[in-house]
């Protein structure tokens, strides 16, 4: 933007004519008049700061679609004209008037008929936006209801969280957009029936509302950005959103230029939603296939980037599979409870954690990688939390089967773990353990030995 | 909704269907109803363009003539008796005020 022209992003709802008005009177006061309006983005060319009068009206028929003005609003504006008043910017139904005499005659001086104009336009602009927003959460229910049968992945994931999160503030912001809007025409049409005016909107509950959702929205990106567990998929999600924001600019550029070329409104309307639809079906669809062929290509890595990767050869035709090897630092390994570890067994030691507000939860496992090792798996799992009813809902989780019914469990004596309860698994060699503030898991497949079980327990309870 | 809408006739309708009985542009129609009323009613453009569309629609006028932006409108015989009958109503009801305040004064 050059030194004489400035862009500014508007907060306000369309039909707050008078906070917008008196805004753009305080801009003109300081030198700049508006010039355009494109969406939520006024610009403003620089002037010399003068007394300048705004106001906002409302013309149904006008779409965003339209290439310039349409000829009813040309009339309209010629009528506004003779009265004083030019038009500075339009957008839509929606126009934007300024005058520099001190009392123009008002645009509209009728309260019903300005009462009609806002809501006819309002239910195909905003309450259509508002509603559709709506559904998002609504989509997002099936999803959350599958998230969470696994209460200790959902409540110990920072992403998964800001998720419910950043829905359930789109279905708060949308509904409490649409149902101020509806309070608002309620009180608008009763003050107008007993002569008076149109209400005045909830400004700052409004603006409120929407610097609440923005800060909601950074928040849930930066989470997703620095939830650990996601690390090695920052990346993919930073290319989705730099594609999805290219996409958006990709669909303002096509509007802009329909409209320059002429493009009547409905040819318009046609080609811009059969961009959206093939934007969105490439974005949902095409993104997985695109970074599945990146990451098998190996210019780009889903997950967390391995110390280094195993070639195991195996079966009779002599197949071969690469497999990652991590080193992180477990609580107990195999060579801690007396096993013979050596580096032909290409151990891989894997440490999980996830953490959040609510939970943490964190899985080791280690395992021998060669064909040829007799190592057994070890595998372990803890999950903390301050929260007796999750840590509740946990445990039922983990000591009932897919259909709720309870596993078959043999109680073991706690004492000696120190917990508050014990279990085994009738028949595995899997153990849980109950702790005030956590639960643990382990098994080490081929057996366990009392000092061995005795090991890993102490390894894993919480620090007293 | 629209033959509710038009039930009653407010000030600014009244005069605007008065003023068409003559050709006439919106713009003309403005000025012509604040001479009218000696600046008393006032109406603004963006009701008057409204107010204009809706009375087409109701065919209490019709455009008569067309040059480049600009169009000027005359009332038809449906909104010269939807005036009629609004003068009525308002005789009636100056009629009733003559009358029974006379008689509450008295």
């Amino acid at each position: 933007m050059s030194r004489d022209r400035k862009r500014q992003l508007s907060w306000y709802q369309p039909d707050d004519t008078e906070a917008i008005a008196r805004h753009l009177e305080r801009m003109a006061g300081k030198g700049w008049l508006l010039e355009k309006v494109d969406n939520w983005i006024f610009t403003y060319r620089r002037a010399q700061p003068a007394r300048v009068r705004y106001t906002v009206t409302f013309f149904p028929e006008a779409s965003v679609f339209d290439p310039g003005l349409t000829r009813g609003q040309e009339t309209y504006a010629d009528y506004c004209q003779a009265a004083g008043w030019e038009l500075a910017a339009a957008y839509g139904p929606i126009q934007y008037f300024r005058s520099v005499r001190p009392d123009p005659t008002p645009i509209e001086t009728d309260e019903a008929v300005k009462l009609s104009a806002i809501r006819r336009t309002m239910r195909k602009t905003s309450v259509l936006s508002y509603a559709l927003l709506l559904l998002l959460p609504l989509a997002y229910l099936p999803l959350l209801s599958i998230q969470l049968r696994r209460p200790m992945e959902f409540f110990s994931s920072s992403s998964q969280l800001a998720q419910l999160a950043l829905m359930a503030g789109i279905a708060v912001f949308s509904a409490g957009m649409l149902l101020d809007y509806l309070a608002w025409v309620l009180l608008s049409r009763r003050a107008v029936a007993r002569g008076g005016a149109c209400a005045r909107p909830h400004t700052r509950f409004r603006l409120g509302l929407t610097a609440v959702m923005m800060a909601l929205c950074a928040a849930v990106l930066a989470a997703l950005l620095l939830d650990p567990p996601l690390s090695g998929t920052q990346p993919a999600l930073l290319a989705f959103l730099a594609l999805y924001g290219g996409v958006m600019l990709l669909g303002r550029w096509i509007l802009r230029h329909l409209k320059k070329r002429g493009v009547r409104r409905d040819n318009a309307k046609g080609l811009y939603f059969a961009f959206a639809l093939a934007a969105g079906l490439i974005v949902g669809f095409g993104t997985p296939v695109l970074f599945g062929a990146l990451s098998g290509a190996g210019v780009m890595h889903m997950g967390r980037e391995p110390a280094e990767t195993y070639v195991k050869t195996y079966g009779n035709d002599s197949r071969t599979i690469a497999l990652d090897v991590f080193y992180d630092d477990l609580p107990v390994t195999l060579e801690d409870l007396g096993f013979p570890v050596t580096p032909e067994d290409h151990c891989t030691y894997e440490a999980e954690v996830s953490r959040s507000p609510l939970a943490a939860h964190a899985r080791y496992t280690q395992d021998a990688l060669s064909t040829d090792s007799d190592l057994p798996r070890l595998a372990c799992q803890t999950y903390d939390t301050r929260w007796p009813w999750l840590l509740e809902r946990c445990w039922e989780k983990l000591t009932a089967d897919g259909s709720g019914e309870p596993w078959p469990v043999q109680r073991l004596d706690p004492a000696p773990w120190g917990a508050a309860e014990a279990y085994q698994e009738a028949g595995y060699d899997s153990y849980l353990l109950l702790y005030p503030e956590r639960i643990v898991t382990f098994r080490l497949y081929g057996g366990t030995s009392p000092e061995q079980l005795d090991m890993i327990a102490q390894a894993l309870r919480p620090a007293s | 909704m629209a033959r509710e809408k038009f039930q009653t006739l407010t000030e600014q309708m009244f005069y605007i269907l008065l003023c068409l009985q003559q050709e006439r542009c919106g713009v003309d129609v403005m000025a012509q109803v604040s001479q009218m009323t000696g600046g008393r009613v006032v109406i603004g453009p963006g009701t008057l363009y409204s107010l204009l569309e809706s009375f087409q629609l109701e065919g209490f006028i019709q455009v008569t003539r067309v040059e480049g932006r600009k169009r000027s409108y005359r009332i038809t015989g449906k909104g010269r008796l939807r005036l009629e009958e609004e003068v009525r109503r308002l005789r009636r009801q100056t009629e009733d005020y003559v009358k029974y305040g006379e008689e509450a004064r008295t």
